[in-house]
């Protein structure tokens, strides 16, 4: 079997001390996408910036396609390109010339036909000769995008890469990835703090809670249908919650509170079960469905607080 | 590595900044070319006031090579601010622009960016003091012309005749650039340490001030130390004005100089290849 | 060979005794008549300041001369430094120009050359020229030495070496020692990199002389400078 392209060994880091990074271990396999999930603070950029050696591990290894990095061992990061936090760049430069400056950086070799393709896989073309202190954030994160892939590496690290956007940039930034995973083939760790964003991209998912991982699995493992959290909001009733506990629903962990129905179950039911609401004749005044994954980061991080809290 | 000096070369003189202190360093010379000018002449009788009682001297002392003279002794203290501007900023202007994260998640050594850093700011401060010499040099002999040089130290009048000056101010530029390239290694190690280019800039002008202040103190507590402090050492280039030329004590300020340019160098790369850039 | 070696002995005896016959007081008239009839010169000369706070090389030149007192050093567009007017570099301002009174001193070699020595006081009393003691080459009637002590300058010595212009008193070699005060600058204003270091000309002179030594290549006599030669370059204040 072939070794992964990325793998971490019980990471560990701490500043004074915190500890940012806690022994932390995962792998990632070529051409998948993996998204790194915690909340601000987790150690998600910290682990990042160990993966891209600018920040160095008190303990654990690193390896790239098998082999251990280190700071002696940069040459290995030929073959990734990442974004660290907000891609900084040279605001008096323009985004060509930055381009330029960064793709020089990576390989020496790079062609300017391979800037031009870029700037246009990230739409940047016709601006790409404006300074680039007059770009929009959004405009900023594509072309750091292009920084990243100009020296077409196997692998981006993409360090929250839609902070700061608006929904319309959000959505460009998110197409951009899934472009470069499945029409490029690219393998590439995006860490977020938005969870719905991460699953509309990610195969695989590895949430990490104050520097500890605290799960990795298949998106698709974590995140059935099955485990969608509804919310169904009611009229008040008093007959309703016995109604309910003597109903079929009561398998999903129906439960009522406030005149807010929570159940979790495929949202393929949920008209079924507005259908036996009405029946009843409890009026329904609106109906949300929370992600389960949300429901079970949420759920993972508090437990995760609340075992801290009694320790 | 070529590549990389090419790169910070060009991040260098892209940057309006750069240009200041070549504007700082024109204006500068200006000012002092217009007070000799229209006061050269009082200046001179006051600093000569001692030989003028048993010696007439006759001719136009306040030549161009004179006034470049007084440039190069007042400039002793702007131009080091000018060097840490640019050389402070290398490092500290890039943690501060966030600009380094995204340079160091390139395949390129750390060892290998400090150097090319290094090999900018010399080539800046080269090329500053190429300036340097052009516009106090060369226009002071145009404004002023060519004559014999007058030299005046704390209790010797030295005439040089003026075929002999120009090779003495070659060596003084030359000298000069390796005084300024240790500011420069200098405020490169301290922009390590910070994560925006004002601590490093003024870190650097306030270390050069004090020793300098110290370099100059005729107390005996400092005359002991003063032989190892590199601004005891930057004034070296005056010495090829003296006469005879103390090549001795010129051969060993360089040595201090260079002494220092590469410890700073080395301190630089050591620290930064252990640095955790949170920037 | 015995007898001819015994003539000349006793040429050259009865010469000097007749030249030591000559009274002072007309010795230093001839001698200062000799002088004066210079009345300008322009000569090609180099010249070596030693000072003990002046380091100036070897200055080649022109130098102008117009009596009574003005002198010039003309070095195409390169400084002239000269002592000031009082200590000029000619002989006839280090005698007194009116009357004095002339004392015989005796004899003394100098450089190997038998000569006479002649003090003489000016009777003007204002006069800046106290004494001068002169020490007179009979044979050729030009001064060897001269040692003029003055009110202001100190003690002058000139020492001169004559050659094909020994007919005007114009010497082809000229060294005057003469007595030099302290030069000092404010080390916090010129920020010197080094300690000074005497002269090696000085380190066997005492006390604070110095010395100018004037090589004169070649004069062209009384041809009339005109004053505004002397006046072209103003000196500095």
């Amino acid at each position: 079997m072939a070794s992964p392209i990325l793998e971490v060994r019980s990471l560990t880091k701490s500043f004074n001390h915190f500890k940012a990074v806690d022994d932390l271990s995962f792998a990632i396999n070529k051409g998948s996408v993996y998204g790194f999930l915690g909340q601000n603070g987790a150690g998600k950029s910290t682990t990042m910036r160990m993966l891209m050696g600018l920040i160095f591990p008190d303990r654990g290894s690193i390896f790239i396609n098998g082999s251990a990095f280190s700071n002696s061992q940069r040459h290995m990061l030929r073959n990734i390109g990442a974004i660290i936090e907000r891609p900084d760049m040279y605001g008096y430069l323009s985004g060509w010339e930055n381009l330029r400056i960064f793709a020089a950086l990576s390989d020496n070799n790079i062609k300017a036909g391979r800037l031009h393709e870029v700037i246009e896989m990230v739409g940047l073309k016709g601006r790409e000769k404006d300074k680039v202190k007059a770009y929009s954030q959004g405009m900023k994160q594509r072309l750091g995008i292009a920084i990243a892939i100009v020296h077409e590496p196997d692998m981006l690290i993409l360090d929250e890469p839609t902070n700061g956007l608006d929904p319309q940039g959000i959505a460009e930034i998110r197409n951009l990835i899934i472009s470069l995973s499945k029409d490029h083939g690219k393998t590439i760790l995006v860490s977020s703090h938005l969870l719905h964003e991460v699953e509309q991209v990610a195969t695989d998912i590895i949430i990490i809670h104050k520097g500890r991982k605290v799960t990795e699995a298949p998106a698709g493992q974590l995140l059935h249908p099955d485990d969608t959290m509804i919310e169904i909001t009611l009229k008040p009733g008093n007959e309703l919650p016995a109604l309910i506990a003597g109903s079929g629903w009561a398998q999903f962990g129906a439960q009522i509170s406030n005149n807010l129905l929570t159940i979790k179950m495929n949202p393929s039911h949920i008209p079924q079960l507005n259908k036996w609401l009405v029946e009843h004749d409890v009026e329904v005044s609106g109906i949300t469905t929370q992600h389960s994954f949300e429901a079970y980061f949420l759920n993972i991080t508090n437990e995760t607080t609340a075992a801290d809290r009694t320790v | 590595m070529k590549q990389l000096l090419q790169i910070e070369l060009f991040k260098i003189f892209r940057r309006p900044r750069t240009y200041i202190s070549f504007g700082i360093v024109t204006a500068i010379t200006f000012v002092i070319q217009l007070a000799m000018l229209t006061d050269g002449k009082s200046y001179m009788s006051f600093a000569l006031q001692g030989v003028n009682e048993q010696f007439d001297i006759h001719g136009n002392m306040i030549n161009g090579y004179f006034i470049t003279y007084i440039i190069l002794q007042t400039l002793l203290i702007q131009i080091p601010l000018l060097v840490a501007l640019v050389a402070g900023d290398t490092l500290a202007g890039e943690a501060n622009l966030g600009t380094l994260r995204l340079i160091l998640t390139k395949p390129i050594s750390r060892n290998q960016l400090v150097l090319a850093k290094f090999g900018s700011s010399f080539i800046y401060t080269v090329l500053l003091v190429i300036w340097l010499a052009i516009v106090a040099l060369g226009v002071s002999l145009l404004l002023f012309g060519r004559g014999d040089m007058v030299n005046i130290k704390s209790d010797t009048f030295i005439l040089i005749l003026q075929d002999d000056v120009l090779w003495r101010y070659g060596a003084a530029f030359c000298f000069a650039m390796l005084a300024m390239t240790t500011i420069a290694s200098l405020s490169i190690l301290l922009s390590v340490f910070a994560d925006n280019s004002i601590g490093p800039i003024i870190s650097t002008m306030g270390i050069v001030v004090v020793l300098t202040i110290l370099s100059n103190l005729d107390l005996p507590l400092f005359n002991h130390i003063k032989p190892y402090i590199f601004t005891t050492h930057m004034i070296g280039w005056k010495g090829f004005f003296d006469d005879p030329i103390p090549y001795r004590q010129i051969g060993i300020s360089s040595l201090v100089l260079v002494l220092y340019t590469v410890a700073f160098a080395a301190a630089t790369m050591l620290i930064f290849n252990k640095k955790d850039i949170k920037s | 060979m015995i007898r001819r070696s015994f003539i000349t002995m006793l040429v050259i005896l009865s010469c000097s005794a007749q030249a030591f016959a000559v009274d002072a007081n007309e010795l230093f008239n001839t001698l200062r008549r000799k002088i004066f009839t210079v009345q300008d010169y322009t000569a090609v000369v180099k010249m070596k300041i030693s000072v003990k706070y002046m380091r100036i090389p070897q200055l080649a030149g022109t130098l102008y001369f117009k009596s009574p007192d003005k002198m010039r050093l003309e070095r195409h567009g390169g400084l002239s430094v000269l002592p000031r007017k009082n200590i000029n570099l000619t002989i006839r301002n280090l005698i007194p120009t009116g009357n004095a009174n002339v004392i015989d001193a005796g004899q003394a070699l100098i450089g190997g050359k038998n000569t006479r020595i002649i003090k003489v006081i000016p009777e003007d009393e204002k006069s800046d020229l106290v004494l001068s003691k002169i020490w007179v080459d009979e044979a050729t009637l030009v001064a060897l030495r001269i040692e003029t002590s003055t009110r202001n300058e100190g003690t002058i010595t000139m020492d001169l070496e004559y050659g094909k212009y020994s007919s005007f008193g114009l010497p082809d070699k000229l060294l005057l020692t003469l007595d030099v005060k302290d030069f000092r600058m404010p080390k916090g204003m010129t920020m010197d990199y080094t300690e000074s270091r005497p002269d090696e000309a000085l380190k066997d002179t005492k006390g604070k002389k110095g010395t100018i030594q004037i090589t004169y290549l070649s004069y062209k006599v009384n041809t009339g400078l005109s004053d505004k030669i002397f006046t072209s370059e103003p000196s500095e204040p």
